[in-house]
């Protein structure tokens, strides 16, 4: 029998504690709550679904296995959004590494000699999960947010589309409340522009 | 800006309007479902804990009783409570005249043979015939309501045992659900 038959009636913090208590359907419900947001965030911010896929199942691992640490006073969400913007935007700095590298030694002294220590990588023809990419984040407004800094890129995904409030982004990104207003405003701004005049 | 241009369809509005319009544009992004079966992927590499038994006194082991010993129990439990409470509240009403004819009957009709109750008493049990006989000493009361103090004193360990074996699980029924 079933001491708990509908755990979606249950608050994060209950959820988390059947958990703990060893109740695989608590983690499934868990799971079930946060995938799509979860995903979404790191989709959006690293632009590759099967990347995104990966980060995400390992952002997820790494929470419900280390679920004994997470502090109920807090929010569940804005837990398991800082884990999953922190392996995104680790992700992001590890990739510039190494696009620089790509593009050659850093300290070349000459464009020559980072041309000469460049790496060619040949362009994949594009493949049906490519396909799949240009469709998902190809409007307009997908670009414009693929352009922004990723700081701001986290920000406006977690005001605007997750409709989270100012406190639990500065929480999820540990930033000042200030910064976090500024960054959405400055995001904003420059989203504005990359669209150009908006119409109905 | 020019406002004449604001009548102007091909034209866009206001910056309050563009505020607008790009809120309703970022609103209306979906979000994306990961593939088929990752909620099973992830699930593979979870470590469900299996958390250790609830620390039981070493008094009390729960043992799986029938339910309707269980009843039975609880039934005596509640009778033992009721009649205890009852037994006290008049003790207390009475406390005096019981304990002038509880000291007369005691010296005068049966002193003998309660201390020779004590004695046996004593004899099966050093200590507690000791403690009793102590007890009567320090407190001049008579063996008699030494040995009463006694039994009263095991009415509510007997209830205590009785709550405990209405409460221990049923062996009908399953002591951890949550799985």
């Amino acid at each position: 029998m079933n001491a708990h038959p509908d755990l979606s009636t249950l608050t994060d913090q209950e959820i988390v504690r059947l958990a703990l208590e060893g109740r695989e359907a608590a983690y499934r419900e868990l799971l079930r709550r946060y995938q799509r947001p979860v995903f979404s965030l790191i989709y959006r911010m690293v632009r590759d679904r099967e990347l995104a896929e990966d980060l995400a199942q390992e952002c997820f691992v790494k929470a419900l296995n280390a679920l004994h640490t997470y502090r109920p006073e807090f929010k569940f969400s804005s837990w398991i959004f800082k884990i999953a913007n922190n392996a995104a935007i680790d992700h992001l700095r590890r990739r510039k590494l190494e696009t620089l590298s790509l593009e050659g030694r850093p300290d070349a002294r000459d464009p020559e000699e980072a041309q000469a220590t460049a790496i060619s990588v040949p362009h994949p023809g594009e493949s049906p999960l490519e396909e799949l990419e240009a469709q998902e984040l190809g409007s307009a407004i997908e670009r414009a947010i693929g352009q922004l800094r990723p700081e701001y890129r986290a920000c406006i995904i977690l005001r605007h589309i997750e409709g989270r409030p100012y406190e639990e982004i500065a929480e999820i990104l540990e930033l000042p409340l200030g910064t976090v207003k500024t960054y959405i405003h400055r995001a904003r701004a420059q989203l504005k522009e990359i669209l150009g005049p908006l119409r109905e | 800006m020019n406002p004449t241009t604001f009548n102007d369809p091909n034209q866009p509005g206001p910056p309050d309007e563009q505020d607008r319009l790009l809120d309703l544009r970022l609103a209306a992004l979906p979000r994306f479902d990961p593939s088929p079966g990752f909620a099973d992927r992830v699930m593979a590499r979870i470590r469900i804990p299996h958390p250790a038994p609830a620390r039981v006194p070493w008094y009390y082991r729960p043992r799986a009783v029938p339910a309707g010993i269980q009843r039975l129990a609880a039934a005596l439990a509640v009778m033992a409570a009721t009649s205890s409470s009852l037994l006290t509240l008049w003790i207390a009403s009475n406390f005096q005249s019981l304990a002038e004819s509880a000291r007369s009957y005691a010296t005068a009709l049966a002193a003998s043979a309660l201390d020779e109750l004590l004695r046996q008493f004593a004899r099966w049990s050093s200590f507690l015939g000791e403690a009793a006989a102590a007890v009567a000493s320090s407190t001049g009361w008579p063996a008699a309501a030494a040995i009463l103090a006694g039994c009263v004193a095991a009415i509510p360990l007997s209830m205590l045992g009785l709550y405990l074996l209405s409460r221990s699980p049923a062996s009908a029924g399953r002591t951890h659900a949550l799985r």
